[in-house]
């Protein structure tokens, strides 16, 4: 059972972070929200200066504090640009459940949050809950989006390796991708080919529980571990050969764990399989099937890129599937507005991001966008500045290329 | 003069209040620069407009609330600090490129522009603003000139100062004036546009600025061109600039820098060579043959290992040597005494070699790089911050550090400022005469000392 590091570690840990930030600035060029209100709590320094100054023994609001840490599209631009390193996702994840507790009503939300991912159906739901808040769906997508959604619910799928009936390939979808089995299916035939686990054959489909990436973004450090301990606990009952992640939020949230868990030798065994599925599959030479044609830009998710470093190989892939050389349009922080707090404080402000970087990539003379994040796709998909576009995912287009071979 | 709650409540009811925020968030967001020191602010108020400028000077001067004005608060030397806990002027909401002139090339902006985003918006006209301090991505236009910021670029191109036309502020108690004609030639009585340039927030405001633009370089070649001997490595920037070889940008870093940075950074660099030199040169695509064959003969002269980089790609990766000196670094300690110091060219080999010796005598971490061309040196001494014993040895190690500034005919700062980091150095570093007239210039321009407290001077 994974659990909670201590507090007196978490909060060392958090000292250290701020410690490590000089208040440079460098995080400030490029911060998406910061580009647009220019507002020194909205970018990273200000926010770590918040805490920095609380742990000093300043008095400020902990809900002030938790609205200021909120501001943020969660892009981790600020992670990458940092001349000290300082882990600012970690930093924010920490001081929100160190210095803004939610106070006694957002505790029962909290609680019922937690209960709700516990269950595949409440995580549906609350997915759900978190489209309609930032987009102006109609009632007929709506339905459809729900009812997709409620038939994948079980969001982890393993894949017995025929040739060892001990482990093979676990499939961790998320809750986006948990109905989609096309996309699913894809991924494994390209697990394969990335030498991840091979000849996989569908297995048992399990409810592996939330990812805990939810608890995470609402300081929920309690939740989040306990989310943790539950993947684990199935985990190392499975004991794969390797686990494939098609969210980067789940994936982060993976990462994550031995910084804020103790994990126990099984678990540290098993967190270790969480291979880098697109660096392994550009690595292996795998050739797409057909090119695709037109003027393809890739569009990097922040948890995969400037989380976990997966940059040029999901590139190497995109380059490899076009016809033509891919358009780069990058500037680094560039999001497309869809993840942290932002979305549910100020969905305004987060469909502009998403428009400037759509607008961008149109610039650049980008007909196809490819982001490796479901979220982005689906985000990007439902603004206007999309229009004549084409946004896909990078395990859509894999998938399309390969099944064309 | 402190922000005590009863001149703050009437400095208040002078303004819009809706421009006034004295909430916990905002005060704290406000209360540090990149020196990395607190102090905070009794409130903050952000100007949408020059009349609103206008109003919180009156204000303040009639409550006698000081006013401390801030661009991007990214400044090393404590400029922007509200030090008497008064009120910080954000410029940041006042961010407007008003007019580009392409017939005159110039451009009026308002204090708050970013200045990379003004360099793309002309570069896209084909003009160029070539004044780039390194925390041009996200500082002012408003902080550069208060500041009168350099950069890389400022050996050929000169710094902010020698591209603003004209400022239109106001003064410590609310008149407006409007310095310079826009003009290249002005001898319009004394030159106010120049005293305030560069004056720290602490004579006067500005809300309008009219800066000169210059063609666009089209093309750039860059050369790194690593010394055995330190002497050649200063010897070759008057070697170039006698060829006529103006470099855009001119950088050096010694041996203490290449061997944090190859530490740091795994680069492949041999950290045996005492100097590098990192030579930009740009102008007209039909002229860079010309330029780049006389610079290559030059540097082959006496250095050890010369490589040059044509794309911008190749030139990236060339830059990277210098870009990773700053985070390299900070394996030396976790706190930065961070100085500019300038000194004449022909004083850099001696001035550097004492530096050597400083480090080694107190044991100090000193790594020393910056814009050699103009004889503008960053000293970084690092050290563990958490230590009182190790900030005393710092302490006094600034103290010879200036000691040796003074000696070689240097000034405590090239581009950073004096602000709170290096007032204590400046009388030594002055002329008993200079001192006393520039603090009675702060006296007529702001009798009632409004205007950014507890700078520059005692």
């Amino acid at each position: 059972m994974a659990r909670l590091k201590s507090a007196q570690d978490l909060q060392e840990r958090l000292r250290r972070e701020l410690a490590n930030c000089v208040k440079c600035g460098a995080c400030m060029a490029f911060c998406p929200v910061y580009r647009l209100d220019r507002t020194e709590t909205s970018n990273m320094r200000g926010k770590l200066a918040l805490l920095q100054a609380i742990e000093t023994g300043r008095t400020i609001p902990p809900g002030a504090v938790r609205k200021a840490l909120s501001r943020c599209v969660g892009c981790l631009t600020c992670r990458a640009t940092c001349p000290n390193k300082v882990d600012t996702g970690l930093a924010t994840i920490l001081g929100k459940w160190h210095h803004a507790p939610v106070g006694p009503v957002g505790s029962v939300g909290q609680f019922v949050a937690r209960l709700l991912r516990r269950s595949a159906v409440g995580r549906s739901l609350l997915v759900f809950a978190e489209e309609q808040h930032s987009s102006g769906m109609r009632l007929a997508p709506i339905v459809r989006h729900l009812l997709q959604m409620m038939r994948g619910r079980k969001c982890a799928k393993i894949y017995n390796n025929t040739n060892n009936k001990s482990g093979g390939l676990l499939l961790v979808p998320g809750c986006r991708l948990a109905g989609n089995d096309a996309s699913c299916g894809a991924a494994v035939k390209l697990a394969e080919a990335a030498g991840l686990a091979g000849d996989n054959r569908p297995g048992e489909i399990f409810d592996g529980g939330c990812c805990g990436l939810p608890a995470l973004a609402a300081g929920d450090l309690e939740g989040y571990a306990d989310a943790v301990s539950r993947l684990m606990d199935v985990l190392a009952r499975q004991r794969p050969q390797a686990i494939l992640f098609l969210c980067p939020e789940c994936w982060y949230a993976w990462r994550l764990a031995p910084e804020l868990c103790e994990l126990i030798p099984v678990e540290q065994s098993v967190w270790k399989m969480g291979a880098e599925f697109h660096a392994a599959l550009a690595a292996s030479g795998w050739q797409p099937g057909i090119r695709i044609e037109g003027r393809l830009a890739f569009h990097e998710a922040c948890l995969y890129a400037r989380g976990g470093g997966d940059r040029e190989a999901p590139r190497r892939l995109v380059e490899r599937m076009a016809a033509e050389k891919p358009v780069r349009s990058f500037r680094e922080g560039t999001c497309c507005g869809a993840r942290g707090g932002l979305v549910y404080d100020d969905p305004g402000m987060a469909r502009r991001i998403a428009a400037d970087r759509l607008d961008e990539l149109r610039a650049a003379g980008a007909e196809t966008v490819v982001t490796h994040c479901d979220r982005c796709r689906s985000f990007f998909g439902r603004q206007p500045e999309a229009q004549g576009m084409r946004v896909t995912s990078l395990l859509d287009l894999l998938g399309e290329t390969m099944n064309h071979g | 003069m402190p922000g005590t709650p009863t001149n703050i409540d009437r400095f208040i009811a002078g303004i819009d209040r809706a421009i006034f925020s004295a909430d916990p968030v905002t005060v704290t967001a406000h209360a540090y620069d990149a020196t990395n020191e607190f102090h905070y602010p009794a409130g903050v108020v952000r100007p949408r407009n020059a009349a609103d400028v206008a109003a919180i000077l009156r204000a303040a001067n009639e409550s006698r609330v000081s006013l401390f004005p801030r661009g991007a608060g990214t400044g090393f030397s404590g400029g922007s600090l509200p030090v008497d806990g008064g009120v910080v002027i954000d410029f940041l909401g006042m961010n407007r490129i008003l007019d580009i002139d392409e017939a005159s090339m110039t451009a009026r902006v308002e204090p708050g522009v970013v200045t990379l985003h003004l360099q793309e918006t002309v570069e896209k006209r084909g003009l160029y603003y070539p004044p780039d301090p390194a925390s041009l991505k996200i500082c002012t236009i408003g902080g550069n000139v208060a500041e009168n910021a350099g950069g890389p670029h400022c050996l050929k191109y000169g710094v902010t100062r020698d591209y603003v036309l004209s400022l239109d502020g106001f003064t410590a108690d609310g008149r407006p004036f409007g310095a310079g004609k826009g003009t290249l030639k002005d001898r319009a009585g004394y030159d106010l546009k120049h005293l305030f340039i560069g004056s720290e927030g602490t004579l006067a405001v500005f809300t309008g600025i009219l800066l000169r633009l210059v063609p666009k370089p089209e093309d750039r070649i860059l050369f790194t061109a690593y010394f055995r001997d330190l002497d050649d490595a200063t010897a070759m920037v008057n070697t170039l600039l006698m060829r006529g070889i103006a470099p855009s940008s001119l950088e050096f870093m010694d041996r203490s820098a290449l061997q944090a940075v190859e530490s740091y950074a795994k680069l492949g660099i041999n950290t045996s060579h005492e100097a590098v030199l990192i030579v930009e040169i740009d102008g007209r695509a039909d002229e860079m043959p010309h330029l780049r064959g006389i610079t290559q003969a030059c540097l082959a002269q006496t250095a050890a290992d010369i490589q040059v980089a044509t794309d911008k790609r190749e030139q990236e990766a060339l830059w990277e040597v210098r870009r990773k000196a700053s985070p390299a670094m900070r394996a030396f300690g976790n706190k930065k005494a961070n100085e500019d110091i300038v000194v004449p060219r022909r004083n850099i080999p001696a001035c550097i070699r004492e530096l050597r010796d400083l480090a080694q005598r107190e044991g100090l971490n000193i790594i020393s790089f910056g814009h050699i061309g103009d004889g503008n040196i960053h000293v970084n001494i690092m050290y563990d911050g958490t230590s009182d014993a190790e900030r005393m040895r710092v302490e006094h190690g600034l103290k010879q550090l200036f000691t040796i500034v003074n000696r070689y005919e240097g000034a405590v700062s090239g581009e950073h400022g004096i602000g709170i980091a290096k007032k204590r150095y400046l009388p030594a570093n002055l002329d008993p005469v200079s001192y006393d007239l520039m603090r009675s210039i702060k006296r007529l321009f702001d009798p009632n000392g409004i205007l950014n407290p507890g700078k520059m001077f005692y």
